[in-house]
C-alpha cells in the first residue's frame, strides 16, 4: 500500500505536516483474538505475551468508552481502524542505523532528529518509532558500556523476557481503563529502558513517535525501570502528517523507580491538531504513570501539550517509598477547535512523601483548555505535602478555560496548598510593552513566556527552546 | 441522573400515604406544583454514589429510612429555646414544622416588611407567591429540592418592599421538638426583597434534643435592584438528625448578598447554595464555617453563575475536623461568555485534629469570557507546632494555646459577620456543639 | 539565678551544644556572640523549651524564690510563667489571634501561676498602652492579629513590648537586632534597659557587636561548634569585632 503526498493544497503552520511515500505493511482493518495473535506473532513474541495481549483483549471488551472528560468528539469506531502498520524493511530487522530504508532516514532528518551516525545528536540517545515499529535506536555502545538497556520494546520482549515480565503492567495494569486496556491488547513497539543499579544514565534518552499511515491507530507502549540509586532523564516527541480524518493514539507509558533512583520525563507533543476548523487531527488518549516504588525516589513528569485535536491525558505518580517525591509541570497550549483534559494525580502512599504540581493552560480561538487534577492523601502518608498551582489564560473571547482540582486527604498530618488563577493578556500589559518599542506578536509571546517560565525552565535547554518555538507559531495571528 | 436501586417511589408512598392534610385546602396551581415535585423526584430520584455531585456523601442512612409527619408542634425544651432567640426581634417560629404564632414576634414590624408564614401568604397574596414559586425550572430541580417541592407545607415568607430598611435581624427558626424518632420536615422559605431594600436575617435550624429527624429544606431568595441582604444560615441539628438543605438566590443589577453558612449539628449535612447573579455589577459575598467531630459529615456545594459583565463574588468556608468526621467543599464557579470584568475568588481552608477525619475539597471553574480575575485556592493542615510554642513560651498552656489558634483561624469567617446578635447566637450553637471553639477567655 | 552544666542538646539525633556551661546570676546582662551554626539560637530554644530540641545530657537548673527547679522538666508554659520569656529571632504569625487579646491571656496566666493580681480588660488596656508609649509603637498594633503583616522592625518591637508585658525575670533576646534600622535599635535597646534591674538578667544573643554598645554587657561569651570557647568583658565583644572568630578557633 502506498500513501501519496496531499499536503500541498492544504495551507498551514504545521510543518510536520507531511507525508512520507513508502512501503507499508498493514493488517485489515477490525479487532478480534485473531488480530491481536496476529501482532504478537509479527512481533515474534513469546507465548506469555501473547495470553497477556488476550486477557487484555477480553477485559476491553467489557469496558465502556469513558466519557467523563471535558471535550466532545464523533464516536470511534473501533472496528474501521487498523492495528498495525509498519514500513515494509529491505532486510527483516536492520542491525544498525545504515541499514534503515533511505525515506525513513530522510523523514526523520526532515523532523529534526537525524539518525545516522554522521549526523545524529550528540548526548542524546534517540529510538525512533515510525507508525507501529521502532525504526532504529541511535548510541547503543555508550549505553552498554554502562549496562543500560535502551532499545524497542519488541526487542527487549525478545531479549529481556523477565524484566517485561515483572515490569511491563505493574504500574497500568491491563484492566487499568478502557484505552490503557485496548493499548495492552495492541499495542505494537514503544521504547524499553533499563537503567541498572547505581547507574546515573550519561546522555538524553530519548524516543520520537510519528504516524505516518492513515487509518491505522498507534498505540505505543513504554517501560522504563530505574533501579536503586540510577537516574535517568527521558525525552518524547511526536508529530503526524495533516490528515483530514482523525486518528487515534492511545499510548502507555510506565515508570518505575525504586530506592533512591530518579526518574524525569518530558514531552513536547505536537501531533497533528486538526486544521482551522477542527476536521482531522490525532485524538491523544494516553495512559502516563509513573511508581515510586522505593524509599526517596523521585519522578517528574514535564510536558508541554501544543498539539492534537483531543488531548487525554493524566500523568500520574504513586508515591509508594517513604520521603519520595512526584512532580508535574504541565504547559497545555490549544488554538483553533482543540480540546484539552490534562492533569495529573498525586497518590500519596508513603510517609512523608511531597508532590507539587504547576499546570498552566492557554486557550485561543475556539478552543477548549481543562485542567483536571487529583491529589490524595491516604491514611498511611504521614507528613505528606503538597503545593498546586493550575493558572490558566484565556486569549480572545470564544474559547473556555476550565479547572477541577479534586483533592481527598484521609491524614491529618498533611499539609496542603492549591492555588488556581484565571486571567488574561490585558491591553494595558500589551500597551506597556508596545511602548518600549515590542510589537503586538512580541508582546504577547514575552508574556506566555512568562507565564510559562516556571515550567520551561524544568525541560531540557533544546527542548525548552523548541517548546517556545512552538507556542510562538501557535500563537501567531491569536492575538490583533 | 439515572435512578438508582434505592427506590424513590416507595419512600413517596410512604410520605404520600401519611400526608397530614387534605389537597382541598390548596389552589390548584399548588397541588400543580406539588405534583410536579412528585413527578420530578421519581424520575430522577435519589442521586446515587456514581453521581459526582454526591461522590463523597453517601445518603443511604436517609433512604434506607422510612420517615413520617411530626403532629405536635408544642415545644419540650422551653429554656433552651428562649435562651436563643430574642423576643425584641422579628422572629418567626416553627415547630416541628408547624407555624408558631405563640413563639413569633411579629408584632411592631418596619414600614415596608412583612413576615408571615408562607401558607397564609398563599392565601394572602396569592398571585406574587405563584409566581415566586414558579421562577425555577421544576424540570430541572435536583433530587432533593424536587422532594421538597413535592411535600413543603409551610416556612418563612419575607417580604422588604421596595427602599424599605429593615436594621433590626430578623430570625427564622426552625425547631425539631421532642418527638418519637424519624420524623421528617419539609421548610420551605421565600424572602424577596425589592429594589435597594436592606434586610439581615438569620435562618436557624436547631434542636435541643437527641433525636433523630429528616429536614428537607429549600430557601428562595428573590434580591432585585440595588438591595441588599446579609442571610445567615445557622444548622446547628440535632447531632443524630440529617439536614440536606438547597438556597437559591437570585440577584438583579448592583445588589449585593452576603451570606454565612454555618454547619455544626447533624449527623450528615449538605448545603447547596447557588446565586445567579443576573443583573450587572450584582456582588455576592459568600462565607461559611463547618466543625464537626464525631461520625459527622458535612457537604458545602456552592455555584455561582456569572452571567452579566461587571459582577463580583468572593467565597471564603473555613473547616475544622475532629474525630472520625468528614467534610467535603466542592466550590463551582461559572463565568458566561458575557460576563466580561468578572472578578471572583474562592479559598476553602480546613484544619484536621485528628488522624482520623477526611476531606474532600474540589474547586471547580469553568471560564468562558477571557476579560475575567478568577482565583481559588485550598488548603488543609493542622495546627501550627511553631505557633503553639509561641504561645506556650509567653506563659499559655498547650491545650489554651491550641483553642486560640482554632479561634483565631475561624475569626475571618466570625468576624465577618456584621450583625452583633447573628454573631452571639452562631457562637452559642457553635460553643454548644463544639466545646473547643469556646473562646471567650 | 540560671545554671547550665556540661549541655549536650540537638535536633532529629544531630547534635548541636556539645557541653555548654553557663552561669547566669541577677541583675546580669550576658551577650552571646559566635559565628553562624554555632548553636546560639539553639541554645536559646532549648532553654526556652522547643519541643523538637532534645537535652541529651547535662542540666539546666534555674532557681527563683529559693527554689532549684530543673528546666528540662517543665512545660515551655511553665518555664515562661516561671519568669523565662525568649524573644524570638523569627517571631511566628498568628493570623486571627488579636494582639492585645493574646497579651492578656499570657500576662494573666503568669500572674495567676506567680499568686499576683490578674487585670481586667480595661486595667490591661491602659497598662498596654502605657508600655507601647515606651517602645514608641503605634496604637493600631493593639488590635491586629499577632505578627501578621508586621514589618520585621515591627515585629522586633512587638516582641520587646510582650517582654515589657510580662516583665520576666530572665530574658534572652535572640538576635533582636538584625533586620533593625539604627533608629529602632537605640529604641529597642532602650526599652530593654529600663526593663534593666537587679533582680532580674538579660541574655543577649548576637552577631554583632552593634547592640553592645546600647545595652552594655557585663559579660561575653563566644560560642563556637556548641560549645563556649572563651568568656571575658566588653572588650571581648569589640575584639570580635574588629577580629572575626578565627582567632579564636
Amino acid at each position: 500500500m502506498k500513501n501519496t503526498a496531499n499536503h500541498n493544497d492544504i495551507k498551514t503552520d504545521y510543518k510536520y505536516g507531511f507525508i512520507t511515500d513508502i512501503d507499508t505493511d498493514v493488517i485489515p482493518k477490525g479487532l478480534n483474538e485473531d488480530v491481536v495473535g496476529m501482532i504478537s506473532e509479527k512481533k515474534h513474541e513469546p507465548a506469555f505475551m501473547r495470553e497477556w495481549r488476550l486477557k487484555a483483549y477480553r477485559h476491553w471488551l467489557t469496558m465502556k468508552e469513558p466519557h467523563w472528560g471535558n471535550f466532545y468528539y464523533a464516536p470511534i469506531d473501533y472496528q474501521a481502524i487498523s492495528y498495525y502498520s509498519a514500513p515494509k524493511r529491505k532486510m527483516d530487522s536492520p542491525k544498525n542505523i545504515d541499514e534503515i530504508d533511505k525515506e525513513l532516514l530522510e523523514t526523520f532528518d526532515r523532523l529534526g532528529i537525524p539518525l545516522t551516525e554522521q549526523k545524529r545528536l550528540t548526548g542524546v540517545a534517540v529510538d525512533a518509532v515510525f507508525d507501529s515499529v521502532s525504526v532504529g535506536t541511535t548510541h547503543k555502545e555508550i549505553l552498554a558500556k554502562e549496562g543500560i538497556i535502551f532499545c524497542s520494546m519488541s526487542e527487549a520482549i525478545q531479549n529481556h523476557p523477565d524484566l517485561i515480565k515483572k515490569y511491563l503492567g505493574s504500574v497500568v495494569s491491563y484492566t487499568d481503563n478502557f484505552f490503557a486496556s485496548l493499548n495492552s491488547a495492541v499495542f505494537s513497539d514503544g521504547s524499553f529502558c533499563f537503567i541498572p543499579k547505581g547507574v546515573k544514565c550519561p546522555i538524553e534518552l530519548s524516543t520520537y513517535f510519528r504516524i505516518n499511515a492513515s487509518e491505522t491507530g498507534q498505540f505505543e507502549r513504554t517501560l522504563i525501570v530505574a533501579e536503586e540509586d540510577s537516574f535517568v532523564n527521558y525525552l518524547e516527541g511526536c508529530t503526524a502528517p495533516i490528515r483530514d480524518s482523525n486518528q487515534l493514539h492511545a499510548a502507555v507509558v510506565e515508570l518505575v523507580a525504586l530506592d533512591n533512583a530518579e526518574i524525569k520525563y518530558s514531552t513536547v507533543q505536537n501531533w497533528y491538531a486538526g486544521d482551522k476548523d477542527g476536521k482531522g487531527g490525532i485524538y491523544n488518549f494516553v495512559t502516563k504513570r509513573g511508581k515510586c516504588s522505593g524509599n526517596n525516589s523521585k519522578i517528574s513528569w514535564t510536558q508541554v501539550e501544543a498539539g492534537a485535536a483531543i488531548t487525554w491525558k493524566y500523568p500520574s505518580v504513586i508515591l509508594q517509598g517513604d520521603n519520595s517525591t512526584g512532580r508535574f509541570y504541565s504547559v497545555a497550549l490549544t488554538n483553533n477547535r482543540m480540546q484539552a483534559d490534562t492533569g495529573t494525580k498525586m497518590i500519596h502512599i508513603g510517609k512523608n512523601t511531597k508532590s507539587t504540581i504547576i499546570s498552566k493552560g492557554i486557550s485561543t480561538d475556539y478552543s477548549n483548555n481543562s485542567y483536571r487534577g487529583m491529589v490524595m492523601i491516604l491514611p498511611s502518608a504521614n507528613g505528606a505535602r503538597n503545593f498546586s498551582q493550575c493558572d490558566s489564560m484565556l486569549v480572545g473571547n470564544n474559547c473556555s478555560a476550565n479547572t477541577f482540582p479534586n483533592i481527598d486527604v484521609r491524614n491529618n498530618t498533611a499539609i496542603l496548598e492549591h492555588e488556581a488563577s484565571t486571567s488574561k493578556i490585558s491591553a494595558d500589559q500589551i500597551f506597556y510593552l508596545k511602548s518600549r518599542g515590542l510589537d503586538s506578536e512580541g508582546s504577547v509571546s514575552l508574556i506566555i513566556n512568562g507565564f510559562c517560565k516556571e515550567v520551561f525552565k524544568e525541560l531540557p535547554l533544546e527542548f525548552s527552546v523548541e517548546a517556545v518555538r512552538l507556542l510562538e507559531l501557535k500563537l501567531e495571528g491569536s492575538v490583533g | 441522573m439515572i435512578s438508582t436501586g434505592l427506590k424513590p417511589q416507595k419512600f413517596i408512598e410512604q410520605l404520600r400515604i401519611k400526608r397530614p392534610h387534605s389537597k382541598d385546602d390548596l389552589p390548584p396551581w399548588l397541588t400543580n406544583l406539588h405534583e410536579e415535585g412528585v413527578k420530578r423526584f421519581s424520575d430522577i430520584g435519589f442521586p446515587d454514589p456514581k453521581n459526582e455531585e454526591w461522590k463523597f456523601t453517601d445518603i443511604a442512612p436517609i433512604t434506607e429510612k422510612s420517615f413520617h409527619f411530626p403532629d405536635e408542634k408544642t415545644i419540650a425544651e422551653l429554656r433552651s429555646f428562649n435562651e436563643y432567640v430574642d423576643r425584641n426581634e422579628p422572629t418567626i417560629v416553627f415547630i416541628n414544622g408547624f407555624f408558631s404564632a405563640r413563639y413569633s414576634s411579629l408584632n411592631g414590624l418596619e414600614q415596608g416588611l412583612t413576615i408571615t408564614n408562607l401558607a397564609q401568604a398563599v392565601k394572602d397574596q396569592p398571585k406574587i407567591i405563584q409566581s415566586l414559586l414558579f421562577r425555577h425550572d421544576l424540570k430541572q430541580e435536583n433530587s432533593f429540592s424536587a422532594l421538597n417541592s413535592a411535600f413543603f407545607k409551610d416556612g418563612a415568607f419575607i417580604q422588604i418592599s421596595d427602599n424599605a430598611v429593615c436594621n433590626r435581624l430578623i430570625h427564622i427558626i426552625h425547631i425539631v421538638s421532642q418527638q418519637n424518632d424519624d420524623t421528617v420536615i419539609f421548610p420551605r422559605n421565600l424572602i424577596i426583597l425589592g429594589r435597594s431594600a436592606q434586610a439581615e436575617i438569620l435562618e436557624s435550624y436547631v434542636s435541643f434534643s437527641k433525636i433523630r429527624y429528616f429536614t428537607n429544606a429549600v430557601s428562595d431568595v428573590f434580591v432585585n435592584e440595588g438591595a441588599k441582604l446579609h442571610y445567615y444560615k445557622a444548622q446547628g441539628e440535632s447531632l443524630n438528625a440529617f439536614h440536606l438543605a438547597g438556597m437559591r438566590i437570585a440577584q438583579e443589577a448592583n445588589s449585593e448578598v452576603n451570606t454565612f453558612t454555618f454547619s455544626a449539628g447533624a449527623q450528615i449535612s449538605r448545603n447547596d447554595l447557588s446565586v445567579t447573579l443576573d443583573g450587572e455589577g450584582a456582588k455576592a459575598v459568600l462565607n461559611g464555617l463547618y466543625a464537626v467531630s464525631g461520625n459527622q459529615l458535612v457537604d458545602n456545594h456552592t455555584a455561582i453563575d456569572h452571567k452579566p459583565p461587571r459582577s463580583l463574588s468572593t467565597q471564603l468556608y473555613k473547616g475544622i475536623l475532629d474525630g472520625n468526621s468528614r467534610a467535603v467543599f466542592n466550590g463551582k464557579i461559572l463565568v458566561r461568555r458575557e460576563a466580561q470584568q468578572t472578578n471572583s475568588y474562592q479559598l476553602n481552608k480546613n484544619i484536621l485534629l485528628s488522624p482520623s477525619c477526611q476531606i474532600h475539597t474540589k474547586p471547580q471553574l469553568e471560564i468562558f469570557a477571557d476579560d475575567v480575575r478568577c482565583t481559588h485556592g485550598a488548603t488543609i493542615g493542622q495546627l501550627n507546632d511553631d505557633e503553639i510554642f509561641y504561645l506556650q513560651t509567653r506563659g499559655i498552656r498547650k491545650d489554651f494555646a491550641t483553642r486560640m489558634l482554632l479561634c483565631g483561624f475561624i475569626d475571618d469567617v466570625t468576624g465577618k459577620i456584621p450583625n452583633v446578635s447573628a454573631r452571639t447566637k452562631i457562637d452559642e450553637l457553635l460553643t454548644k456543639i463544639f466545646p473547643a471553639l469556646k473562646c471567650k477567655i | 539565678m540560671l545554671e547550665i552544666k556540661n549541655l549536650y542538646a540537638g535536633i532529629n539525633g544531630v547534635s548541636i551544644l556539645k557541653g555548654v556551661d553557663l552561669t547566669v546570676n541577677p541583675g546580669e546582662v550576658h551577650a552571646i556572640m559566635g559565628p553562624n551554626g554555632s548553636g546560639k539560637s539553639t541554645l536559646a530554644k532549648v532553654i526556652a523549651g522547643h519541643p523538637d530540641y532534645k537535652v541529651e545530657q547535662g542540666t539546666m537548673e534555674y532557681e527563683v524564690n529559693l527554689k532549684k527547679l530543673d528546666l528540662a522538666a517543665m512545660e515551655p508554659e511553665i518555664r515562661a510563667r516561671e519568669g523565662i520569656f525568649l524573644a524570638f529571632q523569627y517571631p511566628v504569625e498568628i493570623p486571627g489571634v488579636n494582639n492585645s487579646v493574646f497579651l492578656r491571656a499570657a500576662f494573666n496566666e503568669i500572674c495567676r501561676h506567680q499568686g499576683a493580681e490578674e487585670m481586667d480588660p480595661i486595667e490591661f488596656d491602659q497598662y498596654l498602652r502605657q508600655k507601647m508609649k515606651l517602645l514608641e509603637m503605634d496604637e493600631k498594633f493593639i488590635d491586629r492579629p499577632v505578627n501578621v503583616d508586621f514589618s520585621g522592625g515591627e515585629k522586633k518591637r512587638n516582641e520587646i513590648l510582650q517582654m515589657a508585658i510580662l516583665a520576666p525575670r530572665l530574658a534572652l533576646l535572640d538576635e533582636t537586632d538584625s533586620g533593625l534600622d539604627v533608629d529602632s535599635m537605640k529604641i529597642v535597646a532602650n526599652g530593654v534597659n529600663k526593663l534593666k534591674s537587679k533582680n532580674n538578667a538579660i541574655v543577649l544573643i548576637t552577631h554583632y557587636q552593634r547592640l553592645l554598645n546600647y545595652i552594655v554587657p557585663d559579660f561575653v561569651h563566644v560560642l563556637s561548634d556548641g560549645k563556649i570557647i572563651k568568656s571575658g568583658g566588653k572588650e571581648l565583644a569589640i575584639k570580635v569585632e574588629t577580629q572575626g572568630y578565627d582567632w579564636l578557633i
